[in-house]
Order: structure tokens, then sequence, then C-alpha cells
């Protein structure tokens, strides 16, 4: 039985010849073998003709095209591995084109072997799109074509976003890589100690380390022991890990009792170094150079009265007075500023004693230095036993003017 | 019918009515994410834009689609319309909330329910423009062409927050005229028989994997 399906738009006809070849009850009016299909679109001399293979073809390149203007993603129009026989690109302002090539198309006396390309508007082409749709609806012509509508896999899709937006993350990614690595190079070279033979290479660093630090002069009793902080900070974390230097080191403080003697110290090591270089056998006296030079810092350290050489002398424990502390210093903080501080984020180790009172603090970095009027932390800080249990607490300013407190040696410490 | 209402009225509370909503109608195709993506919220605030800027009335006739689709449980009312719509990153008090498959839906839905209303409008205004570039005559030759650009404009420029990267390529009137035109090109692709179908799933282009 011969049947005819018409698709008929405004500026887009279907009509398509066939038949039915199931002459079982039900499928006699499913068209299931196609004969010829017709395009007709308006503004077009002659229609298109052609068999299944161009019909199957315009509707799937029509049907993917269509989402290709919903979303502005290319979506492919053939089969992989099929060849490009019905394509459809987008043109200037309104237009697009339809390009069908010679072999698949009827295209009577006029075929000249070349593909044909036809100008489509935006309304023509929805007409197309509808006329393509209805037929995908009517479930009696050629079911076994479908419009496999689906979103683009990521692979074929580049990114929408502009390159401004894209490079954000990698520029701060790599900015803060370069940060730590500038805040790293400032911290000084840590001070490890061996068997009496490396003492003497051991000097050397120090003295070339030292005079960088003493680059700032020492101006007033207020900003003096800040500065040593910074040089002193890795020193108080190494006192954990050695035990031997903090004796070491106490002995060395009986030695040295002048604060101004800093700048010549570390020079007279810088010229016997390398005696103690050249003759190894000097030991004892690049030992003692290497105690002159370390003194420097921690005398001075001794000056400021808020800063840590180590743990506290009675550390509090349990997580539950160290919670109960932590919360109760944050309320401080927040209550005692006068407003909230904006700007680049910076910390403090501050030390609690039991009953909340804030035994001392110390900067993490220039910044907190500069920062430390700022914040209510010198007015906060009070008397409590030097032997009172105690407990330090990171505090954090951050950048958008709020208070963070946190156990210094972390929560999972007192679990 | 009948049934259903019977059973609206007995269980009021529960929103678990087996009966057929009109939102399943949409496809979930394999690997579809949890929820809407940014240019999902994008383009379907972007889309209900340029029906205001069409229908002078298009913000009530959202809510009075929402409710003649009975989408009323998605989308419940004006607040969360605007709040749906305010998801789209562009905007100047643009909301950081999630809009769900269900509620993304529902707006393709009334997206798709509002563009087949204006059809005719539409087509007009697409025929006209191809006219006018055909001639290179400017849009202000066309009265209801150069309305709606204006419209959607002002709209625009209205709502959006001018500072992000992907507004400021829209700064110019030539620029907005396009993306205008682009819209309105979308939305005559919805007024199709498988317009929404199309639409909701050209939202997930590149989102899948």
């Amino acid at each position: 039985m011969t049947i005819r399906r018409q698709y008929q738009l405004p500026n887009c006809s279907l009509i398509l010849d066939g038949l039915s070849i199931d002459p079982s009850l039900g499928s006699e009016n499913v068209m299931s073998l196609l004969v010829n299909a017709e395009c007709r679109i308006s503004g077009l001399e002659r229609s298109l003709n052609g068999g299944y293979n161009f019909f199957a073809a315009l509707v799937r390149a029509v049907s993917q095209y269509g989402q290709e203007v919903l979303s502005g993603f290319a979506h492919p129009q053939v089969v992989e591995g099929e060849p490009l026989l019905v394509h459809i690109n987008p043109g200037d302002g309104p237009y697009h084109h339809l390009v069908i090539q010679p072999e698949i198309a009827d295209l009577g006396d006029l075929g000249d072997g070349r593909a044909i390309d036809i100008k489509l508007s935006a309304v023509q082409l929805f007409d197309l799109t509808e006329a393509v749709d209805q037929f995908f609806d009517d479930s009696q012509t050629l079911p076994e074509l479908t419009p496999a509508l689906a979103p683009l896999a990521r692979r074929f899709v580049r990114s929408e976003e502009p390159l401004s937006d894209r490079a954000i993350p990698a520029v701060l990614g790599i900015g803060g890589l370069v940060a730590a690595t500038m805040a790293i190079g400032l911290m000084p070279v840590p001070k490890l100690r061996e068997p009496a033979t490396s003492r003497a290479d051991e000097a050397a660093e120090v003295a070339i380390a030292d005079p960088a630090d003493s680059s700032t002069p020492p101006t007033g009793e207020v900003e003096d022991p800040a500065v040593s902080q910074i040089a002193a900070a890795p020193e108080a974390e190494t006192d954990e890990v050695e035990p031997e230097t903090a004796a070491a080191e106490a002995e060395l403080n009986e030695t040295a009792e002048s604060e101004d003697t800093e700048t010549p110290d570390t020079e007279t090591p810088d010229t016997e170094t390398s005696e103690a270089e050249t003759s190894e056998i000097e030991t004892p006296e690049a030992e003692a150079l290497n105690a002159e030079a370390s003194d420097a810092e921690t005398v001075e350290g001794e000056a400021g009265a808020s800063r840590f050489e180590t743990n506290p002398p009675n550390a509090l424990d349990g997580f539950e007075n160290v919670r109960r502390l932590n919360s109760e210093l944050k309320q401080t903080l927040v209550d005692n500023r006068e407003q909230p501080r904006f700007g680049d984020a910076v910390s403090y180790r501050v030390r609690v004693s039991e009953d909340g009172t804030v035994v001392g603090y110390e900067p993490a970095d220039s910044a907190a230095i500069a920062a430390i009027d700022e914040t209510p932390l010198p007015q906060l800080v009070g008397t409590a036993s030097e032997q009172a249990p105690a407990v330090d607490y990171r505090v954090v300013f951050t950048e958008r003017g709020v208070v963070e407190v946190s156990p210094w040696r972390g929560w999972s410490f007192y679990e | 019918m009948d049934n259903r209402q019977r059973m609206q009225v007995q269980s009021p509370p529960d929103a678990q009515s087996p009966a057929p909503k009109l939102v399943d109608q949409l496809s979930n195709p394999d690997g579809l994410p949890i929820e809407c993506s940014r240019r999902a919220k994008t383009q379907i605030d972007l889309l209900l834009l340029a029906i205001e800027a069409l229908d002078l009335g298009g913000s009530e006739a959202m809510l009075a689609s929402a409710k003649e689709l009975e989408l009323s449980e998605i989308i419940r009312g004006r607040v969360h319309l605007w709040l749906l719509r305010s998801s789209n990153p562009l905007r100047r008090f643009s909301q950081r909330q999630p809009m769900s498959l269900e509620e993304g839906k529902a707006l393709v839905l009334i997206t798709c329910f509002l563009a087949r209303r204006l059809t005719v409008l539409i087509r007009q205004l697409l025929l006209g423009y191809q006219q006018l570039s055909d001639q290179n005559l400017s849009f202000d030759h066309h009265f209801r062409l150069s309305d709606y650009l204006a419209r959607f404009r002002s709209h625009f420029r209205a709502r959006m927050n001018a500072k992000r990267s992907s507004v400021i390529a829209y700064s110019t009137d030539e620029k907005l005229n396009e993306l205008a035109i682009e819209l309105l090109t979308k939305l005559l692709f919805c007024t199709g028989t498988e317009g929404a179908e199309r639409l909701w799933i050209s939202l997930f282009d590149g989102e899948v994997s």
C-alpha cells in the first residue's frame, strides 16, 4: 500500500512517499519503506528530492543543528565515520547554510557536480526543524529514525569562559606558591647541631644569616623584641625537638649580657670563619663563635615580654578546658576590638593561662608586627603566675575582619 | 480527573501525589549533573528576560503560567521565582543558590509555554530583522523590533552586574542587540513541537561526560 505523509509549515514542507510492507494488523499504516522524500523550501525554485539516505542524513543534520542554535555548541551532524552528505553551517547575520552533496539528492538537470548550498533564514530553518520534529513525532512513519537528542559530551566543547576568568585560579595558585616560597626564604636557615667536626661550617652559616637580621637597627624597646622574634621563632620550635639545645643556650645566656654587641659579634665570626674552614683542628674556637653568634639573638629576644621560647611551662591539658579557653579568648578579642580589622590576614601565637588571662603573644611575621596596634592584643596582656597552666593559641585576624582562634598545637593534640 | 482532585483533598500536606507531573515529560539523559549548571541558570534567566522584553506583562505571565501548567508545587510563588532567576551568576544581586533539575524543568516549560504564545510576534520580529539586515538598514525602521531591542537592553543593564567580565562583553548597544536577536531565535526554537525537550537538553551541552 502506498502511503504519502506531509509535514507542512509556512516556509517548508516535507512530503514523504512510501510503502507499508508489514501487512500485520495494526502496522498496515506504518510507512516502513521510503520511496521518495521531497523537501520544499519557500523561495527555492525547485524542491530537493532524494531517497532514504538523503532523508535520513537531512533529518539528522537538521535535528542536531537545532540543538546547536539553542546551545551555541557545534553538534556532530553525522554518525562518526560516515560521509558528510547533508550539513548545516551558521552563516552571516540571520542566515544559515544547508549544504547538500550532489550524490545524495536528485537534482535533475541542474546538477553540475557541485554541492548545493541553500541559504536559510532563521525562520526558514526553524520551519524545517519543526517539520522534521513533526516527522519524528509521527510514529507511523519510518519509526526507526529517531531524533536522538542528547547533551553534548564535555570533550566536544571548548570552554566558553573568557581567558581572564579561567586564568584567575591559576594565577592565584602560582601567586600563592611564590608567596609561600618568599615567606620560607625569609626564615633563617635552621641550625643543625652535629658532632664537632661539622661545627666550623655551621658557624659560617650563622654568620651569613645574621647580618641580614641586624640590618634593621634597633630603634626602641617596642620594635626591638619584635624584630628578633622573627629569628627566634624557629628556635623555639627546634627546642621542642632537641632538648639539649635549650640547655646549651641557657649556658650561653649567662656569657653574653649586652644587646648592643650584636653587630660586632656577627661580624667577627665572618672573618674568623675562613680560618675555621681552613684549619679544622680549631674546633673549640669555632664552637665559641657559634655560641656568640646565637647569643645575640637569644638575649635580645628575652627583652620582649611577649615572646615564648617554648611551650608553656605547665601546659594545660584536657580537651574541654582547651575548648573553653578557645571560645573565651575569641569572645574577649571580639569584645575588646574597636572595630573589625580588614586587610591582609595576620596571625599571632597567644598564650592564655588557665583562668583566661592573656599571658603574652607573639606575632607570626613582620606583617603581624606592623598590625599589632590594630588588634586588641596589647591591651589584653595581664599578669599571671609563670607556673600557672597555660595553653598557646593561634589567633588569626582574617582579611575579612573575622577573628579565628585555634589551639597552637591543633585540636587533635588534645583529643 | 475526579480521582486526582479527591486525592489532593485527602492528603494536602503530602506532596507525594502519584499523579504524573508535567516536568516528567522532559527526559533525564545519562550523566546529567545533580543540579542545573551555571550556564543553564544563565540561559533560562536570559530567555525569560527576552520574554519580558517582548511582553510587558511577562513577569506576571510567568507566575500565571506556573499555575496554569500546575507547576505551583515547584515554583512556589513570586519570591521563589525571583530567587531562581537570581541564581543567574551574571545578575547584579546574584543569589548563590542551587537550581534543582525539577526547578530547571519547570522554568523550561514556562519559557516554552510563553514563547509559544508569542510565536507570531517572534516570527514577525525575526523576519523584520532579516529584511533590515538584507537592506543594511538600522533597526529603527522596524518599530516593534527596535522597541523589543531597547527594552531588552534596559532590562539587561538594570539587572546584570556590569563588573563581571561576561557582562562587560555586552557593554555596547550592538552587542546587546546581537544577544537579543540570538535569544529571539532561541525562543523561536522553543515554540516547536519538541521545543521544551530541545531547550532542556541544550542546557546541558558540554556538561555530561
